[in-house]
């Protein structure tokens, strides 16, 4: 695949990424090394996406989802990953049938409905000098969650309330960060609270949440937990940036800031959720927004150097 | 209107599409110089047909083409404008009549992809003249801008001659005739 040029502004945000996606594959013990340990929740369906995205920005990448699709792959949810790749670029969507068609080749047989192979090729054995997964650092919680109670909805939403120090959250915020839908959220989180491994409220509808200290225990993490992060919508972000860089390479000045709004507009929620402060796009008019938009943008880099 | 009308070429141009509108009002007058003044709107009277980057002939302006309307409406959140900004409010005249030779007399600019076909100054009297006898009274605008245009005799009787043509009515033509006689003496006046 052909290393793409980027603008600045838009080179900078993936330069961000990328460190970023390497700062966590390190965190879980793959090849990449880095100086730097993820300091938050690691989400291993944004990971996968982002470092297919990126994988020609950054060749290593390439590797490491080798070593991901045998060794990972048995950790990722099949449903949750083509959820989230729907509206990813079609070069991503490409690289994820690879990535099934390896994870089968793996043993994985779970990926037959996102691999073109026809049929299960001879296994693939991980080399004997490949890392072993690292679970015992705490971004890699809702990897361990997942080994432990299993891959789907409760792991995952058990993580995020983990992930939010014991604070109540509503099914909506859950579903939203989980990417899950509501309906099996509310199933998983009520058969949850039903077991005591969750408090439900009283109040309607029931917020829900985990207990950070009984958990920290058993865990062994002791608080706070690493605080969530919603890289699903930040993947969705990061897309938006690059694909108006290319759709708006050498075009006007206007063109360039009235497509920026566009993607200000569509991702407002990713800048909320992550809690990265932009200006508001209405409150600027013309081609007055595109320096705007490029402060925005460069935030938003800073925001992946610093949460990695 | 300079710049909203130049923003919709530019995106009409980034999306490899042209599109050729005629207009008349107060956007025809200022983007020519005939008047100064600030402008709310872009009327469009007519539409224009391309063919190899040229327009060759003036069609009905309904319905304005998708491109169009889609760089309208994104210019209009753009520029924090009415989201009716250009509109074909006019077009009724399309149908009602316009001025003679009006295609030939048009002056085209080309803002990336929109080629805007400015009515001339001899048919802005027409229209001027109409507009305000429709809303009487020398403070209308209309009635500025015919003023502004400064109008020679033969012009305003040419263009009294083609108002009285739209409506038949005892009561609008009295009106058309007296606005027409307070602009000569204004005109007059002035000079």
């Amino acid at each position: 695949m052909p290393e793409r040029i980027y603008g600045e502004v838009a080179e900078k945000a993936v330069r961000a990424a990328a460190h970023a996606v390497w700062v966590q594959w390190a965190t879980l013990g793959s090849m990449a090394s880095a100086a730097k340990r993820a300091t938050s929740i690691i989400d291993p369906e944004a990971l996968t996406l982002f470092s297919l995205m990126l994988r020609s920005h950054e060749r290593r990448l390439a590797e490491i989802i080798s070593w991901w699709a045998v060794s990972g792959a048995a950790t990722l949810s099949v449903q949750r990953i083509r959820n989230m790749s729907r509206n990813l670029p079609a070069e991503v969507r490409q690289g994820l049938v690879e990535f099934a068609d390896a994870a089968i080749r793996g043993g994985d047989l779970r990926w037959r409905s996102i691999s073109k192979a026809r049929k299960k090729a001879g296994a693939e054995i991980p080399s004997t000098d490949a890392p072993d997964l690292r679970l015992d650092r705490p971004p890699a919680l809702m990897l361990r969650l997942r080994l432990g109670i299993g891959v789907g909805v409760k792991a995952d939403a058990l993580t995020y309330l983990l992930a939010s120090q014991g604070e109540w959250q509503s099914v909506k915020s859950i579903a939203t960060a989980t990417v899950y839908s509501p309906r099996a959220v509310k199933r998983a989180v009520d058969e949850m609270a039903a077991a005591g491994l969750l408090k439900a409220s009283a109040s309607q509808p029931a917020e829900y949440r985990a207990d950070i200290t009984t958990w920290g225990r058993l865990l062994h993490i002791k608080p706070p937990v690493p605080r969530w992060r919603f890289w699903n919508s930040a993947l969705e972000l990061l897309t938006a940036i690059v694909e108006w860089d290319s759709r708006t390479s050498g075009a006007t000045r206007y063109v360039r800031s009235s497509m920026a709004r566009d993607v200000a507009e569509t991702h407002r929620e990713a800048f909320r959720l992550n809690r990265i402060g932009v200006p508001d796009p209405s409150f600027v008019q013309e081609d007055d927004y595109l320096e705007q938009f490029e402060q925005s943008v460069l935030s938003f880099a800073g925001w992946l150097g610093e949460i990695a | 209107m300079h710049a909203a009308l130049a923003a919709v070429g530019e995106l009409l141009e980034h999306e490899n599409e042209e599109c050729a509108v005629v207009v008349l009002g107060g956007t025809a007058l200022t983007l020519q110089g005939l008047v100064s003044r600030v402008t709310r709107d872009v009327d469009v009277v007519a539409m224009g047909e391309i063919t190899d980057g040229k327009v060759t002939a003036i069609i009905p302006p309904d319905p304005l083409p998708d491109s169009l309307i889609r760089a309208v409406s994104r210019v209009a959140r753009d520029f924090g404008l009415p989201r009716d900004w250009l509109n074909t409010v006019v077009a009724a005249q399309w149908r009602t009549g316009m001025p003679d030779g009006f295609e030939e007399r048009l002056h085209w600019r080309t803002m990336g992809g929109l080629h805007l076909g400015l009515l001339d100054r001899m048919d802005l009297i027409f229209f001027k003249l109409f507009a305000a006898a429709d809303q009487a009274g020398p403070q209308s605008k209309h009635y500025q801008d015919l003023i502004a245009l400064e109008p020679t005799v033969a012009e305003l009787d040419a263009a009294t001659k083609w108002v009285l043509l739209q409506d038949a009515s005892t009561a609008f033509s009295a009106i058309v005739r007296e606005v027409a006689d307070h602009a000569r003496t204004d005109l007059r006046r002035s000079r």
